[in-house]
């Protein structure tokens, strides 16, 4: 209940200001305006760009993820492998992804695989740590437990580390899909001839800033749809972390 | 079941590389769990007990002598060697039963062996109701009973308890202590049972060590002799309370020597 008067209030709030507040509209929009905008860009195939940017978004978080998890599993579970990749995934985390742009350009063009690659990049590294933490805050007598049960490595690996850290990974998940979107739009934002950030920069160049308010909101609405899906696959998967 | 989980330490010593140099924390110990026995063993922390376990389930190893179980020597943790820990260990993602049949289905038991072995040992800790149930919604009690019982369904030779009822209040504790020697009546399994709670080894082992610390080592061993069975009458013997006095005595002097 509470997040939709917040939701209202701040409505309510936009609507009242962009009225009477003596700000011109190229600066802020009112809520029908923009809601004229979307319409005006529904009927220019916006569906596509935003099908565009989910796709991009998925294929390229799925594919970080799909990546990381057995990285971050072994890196958690093995001091060897953690001592063999730590610099390099640690290091790596610090370098700003947007500074291998021109670089992924040039070696990848500029259709699809360097808007992919910048989304696995930016999301691998994160998730690779954060899912390596979760593997090493398993408790210790979990893991003995198992060996005195007559598990072998890999048993205890698949069937009591993966579990125990199940939740604390699609926690990070959750967390990390939000980066991927952050780092769609830097490249839609760069080169693209399709999908929101394109639109974005369309919109800014004609000072449109109905349907840059457009664009956010729509990217508002379905980041907020991913953290409700995450939190309630969590729910329904894993009913015992609660 | 009879002849077999006769756990033998001979010379056992652990010494750990530090920083400061050396440290031994277990020194020549000489210890026998026979088939079928209940032994414990007391001691200050920091005696080494609790290594001293581990290195019997074969998750740390010793730095000299050897570790056999029924002759055959310990190399790794395999499921002939149950532990139990002081932590609750149950895995909270797996139900009750799920828990209990979990070593079964490691080693590819069929799924109705496992339902009758899972079903008998339930009930040989009087939680069958429970069977469906998620750990959490336990007490604290009732999940060392369910580990146990996981211990148990794997039909291990021996029992290794590391201080298995620590985490409990005193009256779960004493009630644990009757329900572990009616398992031990029924099963006749071997167990060697760590603990500081000198009543506690007193009251459960056949046999009971008396371990020091700094390094540890064996100081002594007794053989509480109660006639009858045991149960929680005993605790208000004079004969119980002699015993648990005199070992006392010894880790008090132990206790004041390292001050």
């Amino acid at each position: 209940m509470l997040p939709l008067a917040v939701t209202a209030v701040i409505l309510i709030g936009w609507a009242l200001l962009s009225q009477y507040g003596k700000i011109p509209a190229m600066f802020l929009p009112s809520p029908t305006g923009v809601w004229h905008a979307f319409q005006a860009l529904m009927a220019d195939n916006y569906a596509a760009d935003i099908r565009a940017s989910i796709t991009r978004v998925a294929i390229g978080f799925v594919a970080a993820t799909i990546c990381s998890i057995p990285v971050g599993l072994l890196m958690g579970s093995f001091g060897t492998v953690e001592s063999m990749l730590a610099p390099v995934v640690g290091t790596l985390r610090y370098v700003p992804i947007t500074a291998l742009v021109p670089l992924l350009i040039l070696w990848l063009g500029i259709d699809e695989a360097p808007k992919l690659a910048i989304i696995v990049l930016s999301t691998f590294f994160y998730n690779t740590i954060m899912i390596a933490d979760a593997v090493r805050s398993v408790p210790r007598d979990f893991i003995n437990v198992s060996y005195t049960l007559g598990a072998t490595r890999l048993q205890v690996l698949r069937r009591v580390i993966l579990p125990a850290a199940m939740p604390q990974i699609v926690d990070a998940l959750r967390v990390n899909v939000a980066v991927a979107w952050n780092f769609l739009f830097i490249a839609e934002l760069i080169a693209a001839d399709s999908g929101l950030g394109y639109r974005l920069m369309m919109a800014q160049r004609t000072n449109a800033s109905d349907q840059m308010f457009v664009a956010l909101i729509i990217v508002a609405v379905i980041g907020f749809a991913l953290d409700q899906a995450f939190r309630l696959a969590k729910k329904v998967l894993l009913p015992w972390s609660a | 079941m009879v002849g077999v989980g006769g756990l033998v330490f001979r010379d056992v010593s652990k010494t750990y590389e530090t920083p400061g140099g050396p440290l031994t924390v277990l020194q020549d110990i000489n210890v026998a769990v026979a088939p079928n026995e209940f032994v414990c063993m007391v001691g200050a922390s920091g005696c080494g007990k609790s290594t001293l376990l581990q290195c019997a389930a074969g998750l740390n190893r010793p730095s000299a002598g050897t570790i056999t179980l029924d002759g055959e020597p310990v190399v790794g943790p395999s499921a002939d060697r149950g532990m139990i820990f002081q932590s609750y260990t149950l895995f909270p993602w797996l139900t009750i039963e799920e828990n209990v049949g979990f070593g079964l289905s490691l080693d590819g038991v069929s799924a109705a062996e496992r339902r009758e072995t899972i079903d008998r040992y339930l009930g040989v800790v009087g939680l069958t109701k429970f069977a469906k149930a998620y750990p959490r919604t336990l007490s604290g009690g009732m999940q060392q009973r369910v580990a146990i019982a996981r211990g148990l369904a794997n039909q291990p030779r021996v029992l290794l308890m590391d201080e298995p009822f620590g985490a409990l209040d005193a009256q779960t504790r004493i009630v644990m202590q009757d329900f572990l020697l009616e398992i031990w009546r029924t099963t006749h399994i071997s167990i060697l049972f760590v603990t500081h709670d000198v009543e506690e080894a007193v009251y459960l082992g056949e046999r009971v060590y008396v371990l020091r610390s700094n390094p540890g080592r064996v100081r002594e061993e007794l053989r509480p002799d109660f006639p009858g069975t045991r149960d929680h009458h005993l605790k208000r013997t004079t004969a119980f309370h002699s015993v648990v006095d005199d070992i006392l005595d010894l880790l008090r002097e132990e206790a004041s020597a390292a001050m």
